[in-house]
């Protein structure tokens, strides 16, 4: 009986461990190539044959095909503000279809629901001309707006959660006299730290990932108004990439920095909003 | 109904601008070059600028590889640059969406302020480059460089007799225990084999493509003939078919002693092969009892100018200066791209250069591809085929695998 326990849980981990190769080795590789001392691709050795650092000190010297640099503070900029946005519509969305209490609230959640079913590169072209028609092509506005505008959408989840928010809390509060912004603001917010830190990751990952709406709606090419993804996918064209193919890989580790330092702040708060709870007893 | 629209709207605005105005204020203009050209745009764009001192200009230049300028342009023609750089394949879908200008609408603001008519730049440009900026009889774009691609092949394991056949190229390399590496699954380059036959392809006004390749050629080859050659020589063990894009990698991993690419490689194969490497044609094909060349594709690279530009009669002068002869020696310098400039290719620095010899060898025999959008899947897929071994040796299998890929490739567009 313990044989077979014992045999169970090694299958198991092997099975994980087999499973994290897998899924390591594309990472790993990725790291290896952008500490190679050569510029350009080769994969005939997985591991580089010679190691150096020189390219991530290359990739923050600015040439006229890399300017990480500015790539990476225009990603930063308009990831920072799309968060904003995007976490108050979130929150105020799902604020309002979980304690409102209004006749449309059925159908406008259906409706919500359904239109953020439609993938949004589908309105890709009708957006590029709504967006050139108030001249915010090329501009880090546009961007802004076109990854935060249809946020609210995205409620469902929030929603979910403040469902769960104990409704005792809020009769209090507002047999007291509290009005709904501090219900919103001192009651609710407060309990759902997890939803909140899920909302703020969340939307600061899109312009992070984004390479299709940024490609499309930054077209001038003014490369130094690009962003990470699409200033590092111009280097791998046929005649740069013997040069800047290193410089790329480092790139590519790079841009996971300021998401992997936003998730270990977050990760605290999400634990603590987990364990906390919000109604002793 | 729209394209007739487009050309109306073009035409209206050419019109306006039969001479060229010397304006107060700074002339605005917007310029697209590739990435790795930026550094030698920007210098040669202040040189515009100080060969018309008496007017000022806001020049911005922008980046979009010529190779992918026709995908940004068509988007939005509008919003693109008013001066381009392109390759010429792309020259008719950019005339049918309106988005290039007839250049024969600004000739006479060309002689009066650049003194040069467009007869006297057909005349300074090799003829396969202008044929290649023609479409329809009119004349389009500037032509500055050629491309393409040949062979690259290390002096050390091939002799230059081996070079000259497909059997002693890949039987030297067996001998050296390398590899001779090319791109099948792409028709770019595995038009090269059909092209040796005399089989060609045509462009249709409406877009579809015409193709012959399950039939007989003019010079008297079958397809089934050529098909066969190109089994030899990827079922040969010294073969290597590379997948499209992957050829920088292989060149840099050292199993090649041989390797089909264009001068974007040049440096890459001078570092792996050794700087005595050896650039020069294709190798020649068997057909039947025949040796004949096999004929790679011929493109150009060129400018052309947005009808939809502000100061369009602005915006050919710097199209042709930067196309002009003392630009191409510049670009030459800046970059190893072989110009189209007569003048220009016959200094001696272009004329010691490899990669322009093995280009300028192989465009010798080369052909000018004109296809339409619906060439490039099945062609692909097709030199897949044979890459992997997929279509069997008999002639009943050759023939059907044939008539498959001509059918897709002459398919309706729409």
């Amino acid at each position: 009986m313990k044989d077979k326990k014992i045999g169970g849980i090694v299958s198991h981990n092997l099975l994980i461990a087999v499973l994290c190769v897998i899924w390591l080795i594309p990472i790993v590789w990725l790291v290896c190539m952008s500490f190679s001392a050569a510029p350009n691709m080769n994969t005939s050795t997985f591991f580089p044959t010679e190691w150096s650092a020189k390219y991530y000190v290359q990739l923050f010297h600015s040439d006229t095909v890399n300017q990480f640099k500015a790539w990476f503070m225009n990603t930063f900029k308009i990831a920072i503000f799309t968060c904003i946005i995007c976490t108050c519509f979130t929150l105020m969305v799902a604020y309002a279809t979980s304690f409102g209490k209004f006749k449309a609230r059925k159908p406008l959640m259906n409706v919500a629901v359904m239109l953020n079913l439609f993938p949004g590169v589908l309105t890709m072209i009708a957006v590029y001309f709504t967006l050139r028609t108030f001249n915010l092509t090329n501009s880090h506005i546009g961007l802004i707006l076109v990854y935060s505008a249809s946020s609210g959408l995205g409620y469902l989840i929030c929603k979910g959660f403040f469902d769960t928010v104990p409704r005792a809390l809020c009769e209090a509060a507002r047999l007291d006299g509290c009005n709904e912004a501090r219900i919103f603001a001192q009651i609710v917010i407060p309990t759902s730290r997890p939803i909140i830190v899920y909302t703020i990751i969340s939307s600061f990952l899109t312009p992070w990932m984004d390479f299709v709406f940024a490609k499309m709606i930054l077209n001038a090419g003014i490369s130094e108004n690009y962003t990470v993804a699409v200033g590092l996918y111009k280097m791998l064209d046929k005649s740069l990439i013997n040069s800047y193919f290193t410089i790329f890989c480092c790139g590519g580790i790079l841009v996971s920095v300021p998401i992997a330092i936003l998730f270990f702040i977050m990760q605290k708060f999400y634990v603590e909003g987990i364990t906390a709870g919000a109604v002793k007893g | 109904m729209k394209k007739l629209l487009s050309l109306v709207l073009a035409l209206t605005m050419v019109l306006s601008l039969g001479a060229i105005a010397f304006a107060d204020g700074p002339i605005a203009l917007t310029v697209w070059g590739a990435e790795e050209d930026q550094t030698y745009l920007a210098e040669r764009i202040e040189a515009f600028k100080a060969a018309y001192p008496d007017q000022e200009f806001d020049i911005t230049l922008g980046v979009e590889s010529e190779s992918t300028a026709k995908d940004t342009i068509l988007t939005d023609v509008e919003a693109a640059a008013d001066v381009y750089a392109f390759a010429s394949d792309q020259l008719p879908d950019l005339v049918n969406a309106g988005a290039i200008l007839d250049l024969s609408t600004v000739e006479e603001a060309l002689k009066s302020v650049a003194g040069k008519s467009l007869d006297d730049i057909k005349a300074a440009n090799v003829e396969g480059s202008i044929t290649a900026a023609t479409y329809n009889d009119t004349f389009y774009a500037f032509p500055f460089a050629s491309d393409g691609f040949f062979m690259f092949y290390d002096p050390d394991y091939i002799s230059e007799e081996d070079a000259q056949t497909w059997e002693g190229l890949l039987d030297a390399a067996a001998a050296a225990g390398k590899k001779v590496g090319m791109t099948l699954a792409s028709g770019w380059y595995n038009t090269a084999f059909f092209n040796a036959a005399g089989f060609s392809t045509s462009l249709n006004a409406d877009g579809t493509t015409n193709m012959d390749w399950n039939g007989t050629s003019p010079d008297g080859y079958t397809g089934v003939q050529v098909v066969q050659a190109m089994q030899a020589i990827a079922g040969h063990d010294a073969f290597m078919a590379i997948a499209d894009g992957d050829i920088s990698n292989q060149i840099a991993g050292g199993d090649l002693a041989a390797v089909i690419s264009g001068t974007w490689d040049t440096a890459l194969v001078s570092d792996t092969f050794g700087e005595d490497y050896m650039a020069c044609a294709l190798p020649l094909l068997t057909l039947g009892e025949d040796q004949v060349p096999t004929r790679g594709t011929v493109s150009f690279k060129m400018i052309g100018v947005n009808p939809y530009a502000e100061n369009a009669g602005w915006a050919v002068m710097l199209a042709e200066f930067l196309t002009n002869e003392e630009s191409q020696v510049a670009r030459f310098e800046a970059r190893e791209i072989p110009p189209t400039n007569i003048a220009a290719s016959e200094s001696e620095a272009v004329q010691a250069n490899k990669g322009v010899v093995g280009l300028t060898e192989a465009a010798a025999v080369g052909v000018v591809q004109s296809v339409g959008g619906k060439y490039w899947d099945p062609t692909a897929s097709f030199g897949e085929q044979i890459a992997q071994g997929t279509i069997g040796t008999d002639e009943a299998s050759i023939q059907t695998a044939l008539d498959q890929l001509v059918e897709g490739v002459t398919a309706a567009v729409g």
